[in-house]
C-alpha cells in the first residue's frame, strides 16, 4: 500500500485543489482510495461529487459526569483535573463543565466514591462514498468538537482496510492545515508528504514548520509551490530552502484567475483546464508517481 | 472588548483582517490599549506583518510521563487508562507516544508499580511585545506535541485581562472549527467571520457560524475577502442568518502581492484605514445592540 499525504501548514494554499487534481489524474492509471483528513472543514467532497454509501456515527468523545447522589464532596476530582473542568458552587456541589472536559477521565479513576461516570456522546459522523475517482472516506466533525485526530485515525484505518479488501494499493489523503493532532494522525503511515505552499512570508514560515513535523515522523517530502509567481523573491528563497533540504520541487503553479475559476466549477481543475496548466498538474502527478514507485 | 477573527477555511484572510484592524485602532486610539493576540499557535503568522519588538517570553510547560522501564512490569494498566492512545505495551515494554499525550497525569497517578513519574516538558513558547503603539502577543506549539489548546489557554491567561474595559483585544484564530477555535473564541464579545466567495469559503463559513450559534451566541459579522462576481453565495447565507456583511476586500493580484511580502494592506493602500475604522465602529455598535437586547 502506498500512502500519499497532502499538507501545507498554512491554510488556503491549495491542498484540496491539488488533492482533487491528483485524484483525477491518478485514477486514470491506478485504483484509488481517497481520504479527506480535514475533518473539521471537509472540502474535498465539494469537488468530487460523492454519493454516500454508508454513514457511521463517530462517538469517540466522552465527558465525565458526577452522580450527585454518590458524590461525597471531597474535591479530589477538582485537584486531579488539569483542564479546569470541575466547578464547585457555593454549596460545595461539584459539577463538570463539558465544554472544558477533555475526556481524560483522570477524575473518574481518582474518585474515592465511584461517583463519576463517563458519558459518551456522538461528536461527528463519517462516510464511505463513491466517486468517479475511487471510494472516498470523509467525515464531519461537529463544530466545536474535540478528538479530530481520533476521527482522522478512524477514517484512515477504515480506508486502509477497505483498500486491502478491494486489492487497491494507493491511498491519497487530503490533509488538514496546521501541525496539531489531526495532522499528526494524518502523518502516521504516509510514504510521502506533498507540501503545498505559496510564495508568501506566511506560507514559507508555515511550510517550514510542517516540514519539521514530517521529518519528526521520518516521512519524505516533496514541494508544490502554488501561485508561484506571486512573489519572486520569496519563491527564490523557497527554492533555495528546498535545495538545502534536498526536497524535490514537484510542481510550480502560477497565480492565475483561470485556475481559481476552474476550481469554482466544483470539479477537479484538471477537468476544465487546458494547456499549459493541465500539463503542470500532469507533471506534478508524474513526479509523485515516480517518487513513490521508485 | 474581545474580538475573535475566525473563518473555518484557512487562507481566507483572517490574519490580514486581524492585523490591519489592530494596527489601525492602535494608531487612531492612543488613549487606550489595543492588542493583537495571534492564537493560531500551529501556524503563527501575524508577527510577519507587524514586526513586533519582543520584551518578554514565557515557556508553556505541561507534565508529561516518564516511564521507569526497570520498575515497569508491562501490566498495561496505563494503556487501558489513557484515553488518547498515547501508551502501548510491546515486547514487554511500555512505549510512550508524546505526540498523542494530553498531559492529564492519569497514567502516572494510576500505575500500580509507581513506575511512571512526570517531568515538565516544553510544549510551546509565548512572546509579547510592541509593534509601534500596538501590543502584540503570540504563541508557538512545539513541533512534536500536537495539542494546541493548552498553549492558547496559557497565552490568553498571560496577556488578556477580561476586566480591562477600555482595552481592545483582537484574537486571530486558527482555521477549522474544533477545539483550538473554541479555546480562542471562549470569553469573546464578538466573532468576526472572514470568508471568500467560493464553495469552500461558504461551506466553512456555515460551520464556523454554527459553532458560534451552538457554543457562544456571540454577535457576529462577515468580511468577504477576495470579493468579486460570486459574492451572492455569501450574501444569501448572510441574509438568511441575519449576519451583517461589514466589509469587502476585492480579489486582486496587487493585494495578494503585498500580502506575500508581509506588508499590511493599510501600508500599501492607505484608503483601507478608513474602511477598517468603519468595521471597528460597526463591531462596537453590534456589541452594544446585543447588550441592550439582553
Amino acid at each position: 500500500m502506498k500512502e500519499v499525504l497532502i499538507i501545507s501548514g498554512k491554510g488556503g494554499t491549495g491542498k484540496t485543489t491539488v488533492s482533487a487534481a491528483l485524484a483525477d489524474l491518478a485514477s486514470k492509471s491506478h485504483a484509488l482510495v481517497l481520504v479527506d483528513a480535514d475533518v473539521d472543514a471537509a472540502n474535498l467532497e465539494l469537488l468530487l461529487e460523492p454519493t454516500h454509501e454508508e454513514t457511521f456515527p463517530f462517538r469517540s468523545a466522552h465527558v465525565a459526569v458526577i452522580d450527585q447522589d454518590l458524590c461525597i464532596q471531597c474535591g479530589i476530582c477538582e485537584e486531579v483535573c488539569r483542564f479546569d473542568a470541575v466547578r464547585r458552587d457555593e454549596n460545595d456541589t461539584f459539577r463538570i463543565d463539558p465544554s472544558y472536559c477533555e475526556g481524560c477521565l483522570a477524575c473518574l479513576h481518582a474518585c474515592p466514591s465511584d461517583a463519576i461516570q463517563k458519558m459518551q456522546h456522538q461528536n461527528g459522523e463519517w462516510y464511505r462514498s463513491k466517486t468517479t475517482y475511487g471510494t472516498l472516506f470523509h467525515a464531519n466533525l461537529y463544530p466545536g468538537e474535540e478528538n479530530s485526530g481520533k476521527l482522522v485515525s478512524q477514517i484512515k484505518t477504515d480506508a486502509r482496510e477497505f483498500a486491502e479488501a478491494k486489492d487497491v494499493h494507493f491511498l491519497l489523503i487530503d490533509g488538514p492545515p496546521g501541525i496539531g493532532c489531526p495532522v499528526t494522525a494524518a502523518c502516521t503511515g504516509a510514504d510521502l508528504a506533498v507540501i503545498v505552499t505559496e510564495p508568501t512570508m506566511t506560507g514559507f514560515h508555515d511550510m517550514r514548520r510542517v516540514k519539521a513535523v514530517a521529518e519528526h515522523f521520518r516521512i519524505p517530502t516533496q514541494l508544490v509551490i502554488n501561485k508561484c509567481d506571486l512573489n519572486l523573491s520569496v519563491q527564490q528563497e523557497m527554492l533555495k530552502y528546498a535545495a538545502e533540504e534536498k526536497m524535490h520541487v514537484a510542481g510550480m503553479i502560477p497565480y492565475d484567475e483561470a485556475i481559481m475559476h476552474a476550481q469554482a466549477e466544483g470539479k477537479p481543475v484538471t477537468q476544465s483546464l487546458r494547456e499549459p496548466y493541465f500539463d503542470l498538474f500532469q507533471d506534478l502527478w508524474l513526479a509523485i508517481e515516480k517518487a513513490i514507485y521508485e | 472588548m474581545v474580538i475573535t477573527i475566525a473563518s473555518g477555511k484557512g487562507g481566507t484572510g483572517k490574519t490580514t483582517v486581524a492585523s490591519n484592524l489592530a494596527y489601525v485602532l492602535a494608531q487612531t486610539q492612543k488613549d487606550a490599549e489595543t492588542w493583537l493576540i495571534d492564537c493560531d499557535v500551529e501556524a503563527p503568522n501575524a508577527a510577519l506583518f507587524l514586526d513586533p519588538v519582543y520584551d518578554s517570553e514565557q515557556k508553556v510547560e505541561r507534565l508529561l510521563p516518564v516511564i521507569d522501564q526497570e520498575a515497569c512490569t508491562a501490566c498495561g494498566v496505563c494503556v487501558e487508562i489513557c484515553t488518547y492512545n498515547a501508551l502501548a505495551v510491546a515486547g514487554g515494554k511500555t512505549l510512550f507516544f508524546k505526540e498523542l499525550c494530553h498531559a492529564c497525569g492519569s497514567c502516572a497517578r494510576n500505575c500500580p508499580e509507581g513506575a511512571i513519574s512526570e517531568r515538565p516538558e516544553e510544549i510551546g513558547k509565548l512572546q509579547k511585545g510592541m509593534s509601534g503603539d500596538l501590543h502584540f502577543a503570540h504563541g508557538a506549539l512545539t513541533i512534536g506535541f500536537s495539542s494546541p489548546p493548552p498553549v492558547i489557554r496559557d497565552l490568553k491567561k498571560w496577556v488578556l485581562d477580561p476586566s480591562a474595559e477600555t482595552t481592545t483585544y483582537f484574537l486571530d484564530a486558527s482555521p477549522g472549527t474544533s477545539c483550538p477555535v473554541v479555546e480562542t473564541m471562549r470569553g469573546s464579545d464578538f466573532a468576526l467571520l472572514v470568508t471568500e466567495p467560493t464553495p469552500f469559503g461558504l461551506h466553512d463559513l456555515k460551520l464556523v457560524a454554527e459553532l458560534n450559534e451552538k457554543e457562544f451566541q456571540l454577535p457576529s459579522g462577515i468580511v468577504i475577502n477576495k470579493s468579486g462576481r460570486n459574492d451572492a453565495i455569501i450574501e444569501s447565507f448572510a441574509a438568511q442568518k441575519g449576519i451583517p456583511i461589514l466589509m469587502r476586500i476585492p480579489l486582486s493580484r496587487e493585494i495578494a502581492e503585498s500580502y506575500s511580502a508581509g506588508k499590511l494592506l493599510v501600508e500599501t493602500q492607505p484608503q483601507y484605514t478608513q474602511k477598517f475604522t468603519n468595521v471597528i465602529a460597526q463591531i462596537r455598535s453590534l456589541i452594544q445592540t446585543k447588550g441592550a437586547i439582553q
